[in-house]
């Protein structure tokens, strides 16, 4: 079980009931009452860190200066500095202010506390982006929707140096379990949408298009708002698909006809219209996508398909909706399963990206002979060196990539960066196009040299978007590419069984590698790089490695 | 409504001290009766038993209520 440190300005009470769920996930230690700086500083790096600042608890207010608040902020951006630029795993900081509320004094000028609290969470802001593993919560903000007198109790403070209510502590375990659990888990990637009294209000086939509910007017602006929502949710790259039992003909209609239609064709990415069992359909849908269905949710007016998703397919997340559609649009905007902790500039691109496979699929379906189609579909792959502009989409590679995935490390931007220190060549993306279309950034590649003849495949990873594309094999030459002028004789690949990644098996051996063992001269340099080697290890001769499916690619 | 009694309190106890075995009669159990039950484990329980009876306790209930039999009283006078 993985460590999880809690500690605070605040007694957190430990053993508390509110910490029982995080105790069942996490190896929970609460460290010395006070101690949230030795916390920060002293854990292991491995360890996961979730600190509780109340700036009430800090200073006088009423004496603070300028210099004075400058040195608060420092003592706490210090060590939590330290502890970020040496970590390996999350640190969460959860902030508030304790400030009172006086509506007339604060009438002629903003609380101290306040204009302390917001300089911080600029200073988070900042550090967030810089470290990736870093999250803050603005504690304020999060509890003033259930009301801030809530989750304080100055009963307990003077009992025992915890200003917070029993609810206060289960608001903040609530929290840090939620982001801890997007930390190691991706989000949802789709989401199966109904038709009828879902996207619009209404029948189609029984009423006709302009006696739909969608439009300016009482519960139809609610539907208008529902797909606004809809439509920012696949900006954001979260993929729309249809899931209804309608003649699709009708649907369509209503799609390209109706004036107060927010969500156009081209936002659906996919679709299963017709009259079939809607299990059924999402099974097809994710092989379309090549996406597993545990990244599938499904939202349906219908009670009766929900209760049966979750019993046929209880894998896919089922939205237990709110009963009336003016809730939905909020609902759906606060929903975690879609948030990301990492987002990219190619996520936008994403929609045609997975429209792009769904047609691939759709045409391979009539084809004979897969690797003389492969030919004609204009495969040009590319690569290019990780920067600064792409390393976050390198860091989401990491962690989403399951399928085609050899050892499955989930590097953070420091590891990375590593690399191409090592040598700029090291760490490079493959990008790729074809008829169907660009895919953008779909594969990820980490080398790490163990000594001058002898390079290791730290990384190799392929987005399942475009597997069955034998790219794999182009991003082995492109590494020989780069490693033959340095003087490499043999690569050394490593598979790891993650249980997810059934798909990269086979690579090495289909692709000239063979299965050796590495002798134990060599085993010594890989510790002392830091690789204990624990897969499956096998070797390619440089000079005399033959890549097979080359004949597929363009050059580029 | 019936008188609660020490029994009553068995489930909460079980839950806010689960590492402890607990004896099937909960008759006579005070702080210092396990390990488990120290003094954070009694402000944890009384904790608990507010949230479970939807009741606060006064600063003074907190510190004075060290045993099941306390905390059984408490309530029933609460209730009366």
């Amino acid at each position: 079980m993985k460590k999880l440190v809690l500690s605070g300005s605040s007694f957190l009470i430990p053993n508390h009931k509110a910490w029982a769920k995080l105790q069942s996930l996490y190896d929970l230690a609460y460290s010395e009452y006070g101690d949230w700086s030795g916390a920060l500083i002293q854990s292991n790096p491995d360890s996961l860190v979730s600190i509780t600042i109340n700036l009430s608890e800090f200073i006088e207010f009423d004496s603070l200066n300028h210099d004075k608040s400058k040195d608060l902020i420092a003592s706490i951006l210090t060590p939590l500095r330290n502890r970020l630029s040496s970590s390996n795993d999350a640190t969460i900081v959860g902030l508030c202010s304790g400030k009172d509320f006086q509506v007339v004094r604060d009438a002629k000028e903003i609380n101290v506390k306040q204009k302390i609290y917001s300089q911080l969470l600029n200073q988070f802001e900042e550090l967030a982006l810089e470290f990736i593993d870093f999250y803050f919560i603005d504690l304020d903000h999060q509890f003033s929707r259930l009301g801030i007198d809530k989750a304080f109790d100055q009963r307990n403070w003077y009992l025992s140096h915890c200003h917070f209510s029993s609810h206060g502590l289960y608001q903040i375990a609530k929290y840090t379990e939620e982001i801890l659990l997007r930390h190691t888990e991706p989000s949802y990637k789709v989401l199966v949408l109904d038709c009828d009294n879902t996207i619009w209000g209404g029948v189609v086939g029984e009423d006709d298009v302009g006696s739909l509910a969608i439009g300016q007017d009482g519960i139809g602006s609610a539907f208008v708002d529902f797909q606004k929502d809809l439509v920012k949710l696949s900006n954001q790259g979260v993929l729309l698909v249809l899931a209804s039992k309608n003649n699709e003909a009708e649907v369509w209609k209503v799609f390209d006809n109706h004036p107060s239609m927010v969500l156009r064709r081209e936002h659906i990415v996919a679709w299963r219209i017709n009259w079939n069992e809607k299990s059924k359909n999402i099974i097809e849908l994710s092989e379309e996508l090549g996406l597993n269905v545990n990244s599938f949710a499904f939202w349906d007016d219908n009670p009766l398909e929900r209760e049966q998703m979750k019993v046929l397919l209880p894998d896919v997340l089922t939205i237990d909706i709110p009963e009336n559609i003016w809730d939905w649009p909020k609902y759906l905007r606060e929903l975690h399963c879609f948030s990301k902790l990492v987002s990219s500039s190619s996520d936008k691109n994403k929609i045609y990206q997975y429209k792009a496979r769904a047609q691939f699929v759709q045409a391979t379906k009539n084809v004979a002979d897969m690797r003389s189609y492969l030919e004609t579909i204009n495969l040009s792959p590319s690569a290019s060196n990780v920067n600064e502009l792409t390393i976050s989409r390198a860091v989401q590679l990491c962690q989403k990539t399951n399928q085609f995935n050899v050892r499955t490390e989930r590097h953070t931007i420091a590891k990375i960066k590593n690399f191409s220190e090592d040598d700029k060549d090291f760490s490079f993306m493959v990008s790729l196009k074809d008829i169907y279309g660009d895919h953008g950034i779909v594969g990820l590649v980490c080398l790490k040299s163990i000594d001058k003849e002898t390079i290791f495949i730290d990384t190799f990873l392929l987005s399942c978007r475009v597997l069955g594309r034998y790219l794999e094999s182009w991003m082995l030459s492109e590494i020989i590419r780069r490693c033959q002028p340095k003087g490499t004789k043999n690569i050394i690949g490593e598979f790891i069984i993650s249980g997810h990644n059934a798909a990269a098996q086979n690579f090495f051996e289909e692709n000239d590698f063979k299965e050796t063992e590495i002798k134990p001269e060599l085993l010594k340099k890989f510790s002392s790089k830091g690789y204990l080697i624990k897969g499956i290890t096998y070797s390619l001769q440089l000079a005399s490695a033959r890549i097979p499916n080359m004949n597929l690619f363009k050059d580029v | 409504m019936n008188k609660l009694t020490e029994n009553d309190l068995f489930g909460i106890l079980s839950e806010v001290f689960p590492a402890t075995t607990l004896p099937e009669d909960s008759k006579g159990l005070e702080m210092g009766s396990f390990k488990e039950w120290d003094s954070l484990g009694n402000f944890n329980l009384l904790l608990a038993i507010e949230e479970y009876f939807e009741i606060r306790f006064t600063m003074d209930e907190i510190t004075k209520i060290k045993s099941l039999a306390q905390i059984a009283e408490t309530l029933n006078e609460r209730d009366a």
